[in-house]
């Protein structure tokens, strides 16, 4: 029996830091990419601080199309730009490339709402006290949509380490590759229930913890 | 102190122009407690974003000891707007900030010393009595806490001029008499000229020395209040009187 744990650990933790590392790495590119994005939507929307109608429609409808292709097929057109960007298409590190470009649209949706949220009347007031553009969104926009950004940053770290899984499917590695080589294809059962029993802990571990920081940093309710 | 001449304003849509604004003439002077009163859509609002341009006019001028407002650059009008300071009706602090912080706001965007920040902010927590919250978020506090806060976030870069958006409409009777009688005291202590719009009587009454009546995009009555109360020309006066 020990030597049985001893054997599935073996297996799934190379695999586990392979996901960690390919989930981490992309959330923060996806971010990267992303906030900007989410950002100039709205503040280019009509009547907001930056109006621009033709930007924001071009960002509207890039975001649109990019969420509307299939992951998996968005991974297959991505991989030959991952061998441009760090020189390989197979392996974790390149599957980064494709998961923060896949994510990204999806990043700047969920910061777009997050910013929506706020009031205008908050930032009508940083205008009238003479704040200027990138003021108003790092010193007043980005603090307070922090407790909404938070929790949108967990939703966005579980959705690549799903779409992970896929990347895996193809050459990614991880823990997706792991459940589909031995789990699947060599019916080992108990490394594939290993593994989602693993994902399912992973999930839990980042939703709780952005529901504990998004509660933190949330001054708007009474205690 | 303040000029607007012949401003117009006309909000464009697809379903035709709405003008708020139709012809405009003011002049407010250095020291003034000015009051615009008028019914709701009677462009109160938009009046007063026309003083520190959140609302650029259509046409017309807007002068602020003998600037022109509309003629200025991005970068110039956000420097004359922090001699403008700003209240409004529903406060608008920033929820995720506290007291002291949304009270340091318009100081921290002007660059100003850590070290003078902290002094300035003691004296606004004293003169607006909110010593005792300084590190409280704005959701723990009462409506005239709030208030309170909006005053002394606008005072913080010593502007010259206090522009007060329906001031007290969010606030109790009792509330509303204690945010006046702060603001007359600032206007008296400061000599800072205040411009307020209300749709309130006893606003008018109770700080403004002058007032203006506004219906329907337009200045129908201006005066002296004691002059306009006593003497009401306009029907919108009196139907607020009666």
């Amino acid at each position: 029996m020990d030597f049985e744990l001893a054997r599935i650990m073996s297996l799934i933790m190379p695999s586990l830091w392979e996901t960690v590392y390919m989930v981490t790495l992309s959330t923060i590119f996806s971010v990267i990419l992303g906030l900007p994005m989410g950002i100039i939507v709205v503040i280019s929307e009509k009547g907001h601080i930056w109006e621009h109608k033709g930007i924001n429609n071009i960002l509207s409808y890039l975001i649109n199309i990019f969420r509307s292709i299939p992951f998996i097929i968005l991974i297959i057109i991505l991989f030959p730009l991952a061998r441009i960007v760090v020189g390989t298409s197979i392996g974790s590190t390149a599957a980064i490339v494709p998961l923060s470009i896949a994510a990204s649209p999806f990043v700047a949706r969920i910061v777009e709402t997050s910013m929506k949220e706020i009031d205008y009347g908050i930032i009508e007031a940083a205008l009238a006290h003479g704040a200027s553009t990138i003021q108003i969104i790092t010193k007043v926009m980005i603090k307070e949509a922090m407790p909404s950004l938070i929790l949108g940053l967990s939703l966005t770290t579980i959705n690549i380490l799903g779409y992970s899984a896929m990347a895996g499917a193809i050459g990614g590695g991880g823990l997706g590759d792991l459940a589909i080589r031995y789990g699947y294809q060599r019916f080992q059962t108990d490394i594939l229930i290993a593994t989602v029993i693993i994902l399912i802990i992973v999930v839990e571990v980042i939703q709780r913890s952005g529901n504990l920081f998004a509660r933190l940093l949330d001054k708007r309710i009474k205690e | 102190m303040i000029k607007i001449t012949d401003v117009k304003k006309v909000y464009k849509s697809k379903d035709g122009d709405v003008t708020a604004l139709k012809s405009i003439n003011l002049n407010i002077e250095q020291g003034d407690i000015y009051g615009i009163i008028g019914p709701s859509g009677a462009g109160k609002s938009t009046l007063i974003r026309i003083i520190n341009l959140l609302e650029e006019p259509s046409s017309g001028n807007v002068l602020i000891d003998g600037v022109d407002l509309t003629s200025l650059s991005k970068g110039e009008l956000r420097e004359e707007r922090k001699e403008i300071g700003m209240i409004f009706q529903n406060f608008n602090l920033m929820n995720n900030s506290t007291v002291s912080q949304n009270i340091a706001f318009p100081m921290e965007i002007s660059h100003i010393d850590k070290n003078v920040i902290k002094d300035r902010l003691d004296e606004l927590l004293d003169m607006v009595g909110l010593k005792d919250k300084e590190n409280v978020y704005p959701a723990k506090l009462s409506g005239g806490q709030k208030q309170r806060v909006g005053i002394a976030r606008a005072l913080a870069n010593k502007p010259k001029i206090l522009l007060c958006d329906e001031p007290t409409s969010a606030l109790d009777p009792v509330t509303t008499k204690s945010i006046l009688e702060l603001l007359k005291d600032i206007n008296e202590k400061l000599n800072i000229t205040i411009v307020l719009i209300t749709h309130q009587m006893e606003v008018i009454k109770t700080i403004c020395n002058k007032t203006a009546v506004i219906e329907n995009g337009l200045i129908v009555e201006e005066g002296l209040t004691q002059d306009i109360l006593a003497n009401p020309s306009s029907e919108t006066l009196k139907q607020f009187l009666s």
